[in-house]
């Protein structure tokens, strides 16, 4: 299935255009606007997989939408704008998940863009689970080991007592071993 | 996040040169409860530390301007906090300061000043107050040219829990943020009416529990933009429908944790203080609405018809009365105070609940028998004044100029809040509304 696309822009002939062109190429335009706060409020409800956004929109233009979706990292984002309106972007330039086209669009160009965009962004918001799950495992470790040795400490248990209490702790009250830590931690300092 | 002392001066240097904080907004709130702050850089930031950054005193006035004199903030190191949300020139701090005089005396028009007298009365007598609110909003689009409209975006109604709502993706936005940020978020659905949602805190210490509102109401602000839509916390934005309250669990604890609301003997558990503390509640309930219903528009929400509260007095059932006696609540017993809303001073709000409900303890005010519910769905009269809450602003300050509790509670912030407030009251009256003239005009 093709990507799900939001294309926003003030003037409705380029968006009927883009649209049609999208369509006509395999992706699937799910959203259309003119207003700039009105794209914030559809790609929160239908999470697409890219938005495509003319510089120019009614309410908000397309850097100010632009910061928006890369600060809550929401979905990759094509920019289409004048040669006149880049010194705008300069900040956001370098964002993985940012891409600039200056008119005239070429279709090609275009359609790697979109392909490419696509890729990366699901392949960045993979990675980024994957290291936020370790960094919280690592942290839920360094916790665990510190309560345990405020255990062996305090009451003179072996590294083995000490994290079978824990765990027992963790099952007869339902919680997580993190929280048990935490706890034993507040407790002891 | 907001409890326990937490930094010392050293520590917050440490953290704004670790995580590359560039800009630090010193918060403080006016009179009216807007949110102010003094925008600093993590140059300034020692400077700020060591209580030397000035502002101009009558920016905490809110439209009053009196004497324009140079006043220090004093950040509280405890309520400093890294903003969640990324812009791309720098992350942001915050901390929330009190006001003082250059003399080094606190300035005593400060509403953070104002609260932490009261709490230092209740200390006195052996008592820490806590509050938990109980927050309801409306989310409405922005239109075109940046303005808030009235139009949600959803017609869902109570506890609604549509696949594809932006009003749900907003709300679990903002409680996500919130927890990142340390609150102990309790509940968050959506309300009764369309684009209302409510999310309700875990109480915490009176003073840490306004900070919190002031911090709540500008996270809540900030997501809903990000998703194009405007948050508001006006009391009544849309005729018809619900209004939005902001309904405070009452708690009292003494110096060993132990709640002194609590009592087992008790038909309801409740102790001598809570009685009184209702008592206390019910006898200044008129002046104290003037504080925690502070706009024009508080009074459209505080009507029957809507949950809101219109009688004063105070029962176990879950209808509409002013207070409200939570049943089966284990050793956690609580008093609710329905009527405020979140227009209010927080500040000023705590305080003044606060100081009623000490008053009542002090001088052993015991509460009117509880109401039943025929009372309670009694068809109110206009002419019956005495047993009911002011019905506008100007009754409610009115009634606020007659009682020297609370008076004193808001001490020299009364003059200037009777000032800005009569300013607003004589700017409404002054005004012909849309409704008189479709009413009027062919009649006459």
């Amino acid at each position: 299935m093709g990507a799900r696309i939001i294309v926003g822009s003030s003037n409705k002939k380029i968006l009927k255009q883009l649209s049609h062109f999208l369509n006509e190429n395999g992706y699937n335009v799910v959203g259309e606007t003119t207003d700039g706060y009105d794209i914030l409020r559809r790609i929160h409800t239908v999470y697409p997989d890219l938005c495509i956004m003319d510089f120019n929109m009614k309410g908000l233009n397309g850097h100010d939408v632009s910061e928006v979706l890369i600060a809550d990292n929401v979905c990759p984002i094509i920019t289409i704008i004048g040669s006149s309106e880049l010194h705008y972007f300069t900040n956001l330039k370098h964002e993985p998940i940012f891409s600039l086209l200056i008119k005239p669009i070429n279709k090609d160009s275009l359609i790697n863009t979109i392909d490419l965009l696509v890729k990366t962004s699901r392949s960045i918001t993979q990675l980024r689970k994957e290291v936020s799950t370790l960094k919280k495992k690592q942290e839920d470790k360094q916790l665990i080991n510190q309560a345990k040795q405020l255990l062996i400490e305090a009451n003179g248990l072996t590294e083995e007592e000490a994290h079978r209490k824990i765990q027992k702790l963790s099952m007869n009250k339902g919680i997580s071993k993190r929280i048990v830590a935490i706890e034993i931690i507040n407790k002891y300092k | 996040m907001l409890g326990d002392s937490r930094y010392t001066k050293e520590d917050i240097i440490k953290i704004t040169r670790e995580e590359d904080i560039k800009f630090i907004r010193l918060q403080f709130v006016d009179i009216l409860g807007t949110l102010k702050n003094v925008a600093i850089t993590d140059e300034q930031l020692e400077k700020a530390l060591n209580n030397q950054i000035l502002i101009d005193g009558s920016s905490i006035e809110g439209f009053v301007r009196m004497e324009e004199s140079d006043m220090y903030l004093k950040p509280d190191l405890d309520t400093f906090e890294i903003f969640p949300w990324r812009p791309h020139q720098g992350k942001v701090g915050r901390m929330i300061c009190d006001i003082y005089n250059l003399d080094g005396t606190p300035f005593q028009g400060d509403p953070r000043y104002v609260l932490k007298k009261v709490i230092k009365e209740a200390a006195d007598m052996g008592y820490d107050f806590n509050v938990g609110p109980e927050f309801e909003f409306f989310l409405f689009q922005i239109d075109e040219n940046g303005y808030p409209t009235t139009t949600t975006h959803d017609n869902a109604g109570y506890f609604d829990l549509g696949p594809i709502d932006l009003g749900e993706n907003v709300r679990r936005d903002i409680v996500l943020t919130l927890e990142e940020m340390g609150f102990d978020i309790q509940t968050s659905h959506h309300e009764v009416a369309p684009g209302q949602h409510e999310i309700d805190f875990k109480y915490s210490d009176a003073l840490r529990s306004a900070d919190n509102i002031v911090t709540f109401k500008l996270v809540v602000k900030v997501i809903a933009r990000k998703h194009g839509l405007h948050a508001t916390f006006m009391p009544k934005p849309i005729f018809g429908i619900s209004g939005s309250g902001m309904h405070c669990n009452l708690l009292m604890y003494d110096e060993d944790g132990r709640n002194i609301f609590y009592d087992e003997k008790d038909e309801l558990n409740l102790s001598k203080e809570a009685y009184y503390f209702i008592g206390g509640l019910l006898k200044h309930a008129k002046a104290l609405t003037a504080v925690t219903n502070p706009t024009v528009n508080s009074y459209k929400r505080l009507v029957s018809g809507f949950e809101a509260p219109v009688r004063i007095g105070w029962s176990t059932i879950n209808a509409s009365p002013l207070i409200r006696v939570p049943r089966g609540r284990n050793k956690n017993s609580l008093i609710e105070l329905r009527s405020p809303d979140p227009s209010c001073n927080p500040y000023l709000a705590v305080a003044a609940m606060l100081k009623a409900g000490l008053d009542g303890i002090k001088n052993k005010i015991e509460p009117p028998k509880m109401m039943e519910q025929k009372e309670l769905s009694k068809v109110l009269d206009t002419l019956d004044v005495e047993s009911t809450i002011p019905s506008t602003l100007k009754e409610a300050l009115i009634d606020l100029s007659k009682d020297e509790i609370i008076k004193d509670a808001l001490g020299d912030v009364y003059e200037r809040y009777m000032k800005a407030k009569s300013l607003e009251w004589d700017e409404y009256i002054s005004v012909v509304h849309s409704w008189e003239v479709e009413k009027y005009i062919s009649r006459y």
